[in-house]
């Protein structure tokens, strides 16, 4: 019996630059499992959105770049003297020279505008760096070969395919001729459902993308029953034929690493146990807001509650949170905010705090509740969309509209005993979900769409 | 001898030369609604048979750029009324007939200079103005009452969709009410678009009725006009095409959002639903709301194509994998689906749209569905069904929607007037 070829989307990662996000996470790791499995004939490809080709790319070559970047602890997979690694560098270096007295005066307004723009100057440099090494392979005569899918074939995406918008509408034009199979992982409908939560720029091409996911795909996979309920919804009201959908657990193991015994905290500011941890894109949907209010409750009755280490790039509409949070005379002190840190700090962070939190206003699956839980840490979340799959009856829920709430609880875990209690029960009964896991129902619904 | 061979030839001479002067409230010059093109028809059938045909139209500019010189342009002072009647026009352009000074004056000279032995009321809008002119005149030409609907439910309904206060409809339909019952009674004959209309006419006291059904002319297009089309589809990667014509009328867009709706899921990746005529404009003008994810997916599976010349209008329709005619209300014959059946494509359509057609509902690739569930699904089992072929006797029934064939009672009623 031959084997199932399977091609999986293997753009984000080859984009890839920074920590993984959880989307990423996904992808890696059902890639990783389908490429070691004998069972399938695994292929990978990114989508070329200059050409508007699917160009294969082995899974080696991915592969490497991620295990390299774990192990030596970078936050940042570029090599060494390439175009990334410089434009990181030289600002770097020229912000050290500065004497610490005028860097003081520094707005940190002024600060955070600077990095935004040294942001989006990377972004730009690399993005022109790459359409000119196409246009240069195009002018040449070496434009890349494009994979031709065949009937027999299934097309795997997990990734961010909003980003590229024209990866599905070239898919769809390749099916008409092809007839293979397609199989898109939705991770969530927030924008489309819930865009409040987002500024301008995400609406048109994330619902233009899902409505094109949902129309062309064979098969949906969700991270959860609440994003396939949203899935549902969406095929519902748009009169879309609706295609098996699927829900998977993701995985709550974090990296096979392991971190020497005197690993230092990321930050002087932390201490060992003493410290409250949110992990996440600092963005409105993340509800920063609530923990801030809920710690300004507990300043104004007296209540001394550990240090809130908040660690995430800085994501949508949270420029005025973040001003509160870094200058209120009430609780600045209390906050230590970490931006772009490596896999074995959030490893470090997980393993040391105290508890974790996770407020979300919305959610398609909320992956650090299971991480905390994974690592014996008691989990305040919200009680909305997939947040209580997640953590079951092993997470502890407020309404992530209510900071009264939140504090009370908080409060209670600031009782060692309390706190002890719940961990044993954590620790008794929660069962993590391996990416194997996981894996195992992805490719059982492949065996399925294929069948 | 001499003389009387004489008369005999004055009579047969003056037979032919039988004037009818037809009123409506709009021009006909190059015809793009459904109403324009029946009343364009009208006057052709009536030339064809003889008779020496005016018609005039009392038109607002800014809503027909074109005229004939013998249609009659509504004043300056009369343009603000009508801008803020957009549902009540009609009114106001039967009545201005005889309230308007400048328009009772060219209408006067008109009934001077033509003497028409017959008068043709359409739609019964004009009657409002023509009924107290030809009296202030009187003139007692024959009248006919060519009707296109039962007007005043036709109104209500019309007028209810805008979200207007009853105290404001009541006055306006109990007007058209009772000029379309005094007209009833008042013309040697009344011409209904269908059976039901003809009954209600015979009901409310018509001496004499006949129905004449709406049709269509033979689809006009060129190979060039096809190929245009074709570069355009190709180029926007869409194989599928499911066409609705229909002008800015509100039971256009009722019946389309009632049996369609804004979720265009239901159209295959490879297909568009592609509007034309008027009604491109109010879906333009409507389905654009910022960060609804209706209004913005509605545009990844519909196509508006403007209002298309004749030719092109010809070439969509011939290249159409179906056409769609998702009508629920409304009164008359509807023009719509004559030309859909005509074009030999598969059609969709609701029973509504086939009243008065009721025959073709049984041709092969017409496919009838009155739930919003059954149409969407028709509509994907249409473009993608092979066609069949039309026998000899179906290729006979689908042309009876000729507008030479769905006239020709009426004009022969008309003779014996």
């Amino acid at each position: 019996m031959s084997k199932q070829r399977i091609w999986i989307d293997m753009t984000d990662l080859d984009r890839w630059s920074g920590h993984m996000t959880g989307v990423q996470r996904v992808v890696y790791q059902n890639a990783l499992r389908f490429a070691q499995a004998p069972e399938y004939d695994t292929h990978c490809f990114v989508f070329d959105d200059t050409h508007k080709l699917f160009v294969e790319v082995p899974f080696a070559t991915i592969q490497d770049k991620i295990e390299q970047a774990v192990a030596h602890g970078q936050h940042d997979a570029a090599p060494a003297g390439g175009l990334k690694h410089l434009l990181r560098r030289v600002p770097r270096a020229v912000v050290r020279r500065i004497p610490a007295r005028v860097k003081r005066r520094v707005p940190s307004l002024v600060k955070r505008g600077l990095r935004k723009g040294a942001r989006v100057g990377l972004h730009a440099a690399v993005r022109t760096k790459q359409g000119l090494r196409r246009r240069l392979q195009t002018s040449v005569g070496q434009a890349p070969a494009g994979v031709v899918f065949s009937s027999k074939d299934t097309v795997l995406l997990m990734g961010k395919s909003w980003d590229l918008p024209d990866l599905m509408p070239a898919l769809g034009r390749l099916k008409q001729t092809q007839h293979f199979k397609i199989i898109h992982l939705v991770h969530d409908l927030i924008p489309i459902f819930e865009v409040q939560l987002f500024g301008p720029g995400l609406f048109e091409p994330y619902t233009r993308n899902m409505f094109e996911i949902c129309s062309l795909s064979d098969g949906i996979l969700t991270n959860s029953k609440a994003t396939k309920k949203d899935v549902e919804r969406f095929c519902r009201e748009l009169h879309i034929p609706q295609p098996p959908i699927q829900d998977v657990r993701l995985g709550d193991d974090l990296l096979t690493i392991e971190l020497p015994a005197g690993e230092p905290a990321p930050d002087p500011r932390i201490e060992k146990g003493k410290f409250i941890l949110q992990v996440g894109t600092i963005e409105i949907r993340k509800n920063h807001q609530l923990v801030y209010m809920a710690y300004r409750e507990a300043a104004l009755r007296g209540i001394d509650l550990p240090t809130w280490v908040v660690m995430g790039s800085q994501g949508w509409l949270v420029g005025d949170v973040l001003w509160q949070m870094e200058h209120d005379p009430l609780v600045k002190d209390k906050i230590v905010i970490l931006r772009g840190f490596p896999d074995r700090a959030r490893l470090w962070l997980y393993q040391n705090c105290r508890l974790t939190v996770c407020p979300s206003t919305y959610e398609g699956w909320g992956m650090p509740i299971g991480e905390s839980l994974a690592y014996g840490k008691v989990c305040i979340t919200s009680k909305t969309s997939s947040m209580p799959e997640v953590g079951g009856a092993f997470g502890d829920y407020v309404s992530p509209y209510n900071s009264q709430e939140l504090t009370e609880k908080l409060i209670t875990y600031m009782d060692d005993k309390q706190l002890a209690q719940r961990e044993a029960a954590i620790a008794k009964g929660y069962k993590p979900t391996t990416w194997d896991t996981t894996y195992g129902q992805v490719a059982a619904f492949v065996g399925r769409v294929n069948a | 001898m001499c003389t009387s061979r004489f008369l005999h030839l004055w009579k047969v001479s003056n037979m032919a030369q039988k004037r009818i002067l037809i009123i409506n409230t709009f021009p006909i010059v190059s015809a793009l609604t459904g109403g324009q093109k029946r009343q364009e028809a009208i006057v052709q059938a009536y030339a064809a048979a003889g008779y020496k045909v005016q018609y005039v139209g009392i038109y607002f500019k800014e809503h027909h750029k074109q005229a004939a010189v013998t249609d009659i342009e509504l004043p300056p002072e009369l343009h603000e009324t009508m801008r803020q009647s957009p549902h009540t026009g009609d009114i106001v352009s039967g009545e201005a007939i005889y309230d308007n000074p400048t328009v009772k004056r060219k209408m006067t000279a008109m009934l001077l200079s033509f003497r028409p032995d017959i008068i043709q009321i359409e739609q019964v809008f004009p009657y409002l103005g023509m009924q107290r002119l030809l009296a202030e005149m009187n003139m007692q030409p024959k009248l006919l009452f060519s009707s296109h609907n039962v007007e005043a439910p036709h109104k209500r309904k019309i007028l209810e969709s805008t979200g207007m206060r009853e105290d404001e409809i009541a006055p306006v339909v109990d007007k058209i009410h009772k000029a379309e019952l005094e007209l009833t009674k008042a013309s040697e004959l009344v011409i209904a678009c269908t059976d039901a209309d003809r009954r209600y006419y015979e009901k409310h006291g018509a001496k004499r009725t006949v129905t004449a059904r709406n049709g269509m002319a033979r689809i006009k297009t060129t190979e060039a006009a096809k190929e245009a089309w074709r570069q355009q589809y190709a180029k926007q990667g869409i194989a599928k095409t499911a066409l609705f014509v229909g002008a800015a009328h509100p039971p256009n867009w009722v019946g389309f959002l009632e049996m369609i709706g804004t979720g265009m899921g239901f159209m295959p990746f490879d297909s568009r639903l592609v509007l034309a005529g008027g009604i491109c404009d109010y879906f333009e003008q409507t389905i654009n709301e910022p960060y609804n994810y209706f209004h913005l997916t509605f545009w990844q599976r519909v196509l508006a194509a403007g209002r298309p010349s004749d030719e092109s209008l010809g070439a969509l329709l011939m290249l159409a994998d179906v056409i769609v005619l998702p009508i629920t209300e409304g009164g008359g014959s509807n023009l719509k689906t004559a030309e859909a059946v005509l074009s030999g494509r598969p059609v969709v359509g609701t029973s509504h749209a086939f009243r008065s057609f009721e025959e073709l509902k049984d041709l092969p690739n017409i496919y009838i569905a009155d739930k919003p569930e059954a149409f969407r699904q028709a509509i994907v089992h249409a473009m993608q069904a092979p066609l069949q072929k039309r026998t000899a006797a179906q290729v006979d029934l689908a042309e009876s929607v000729l507008w030479e064939r769905c006239l020709m009672p009426a004009i022969e009623e008309v003779r014996t007037v």
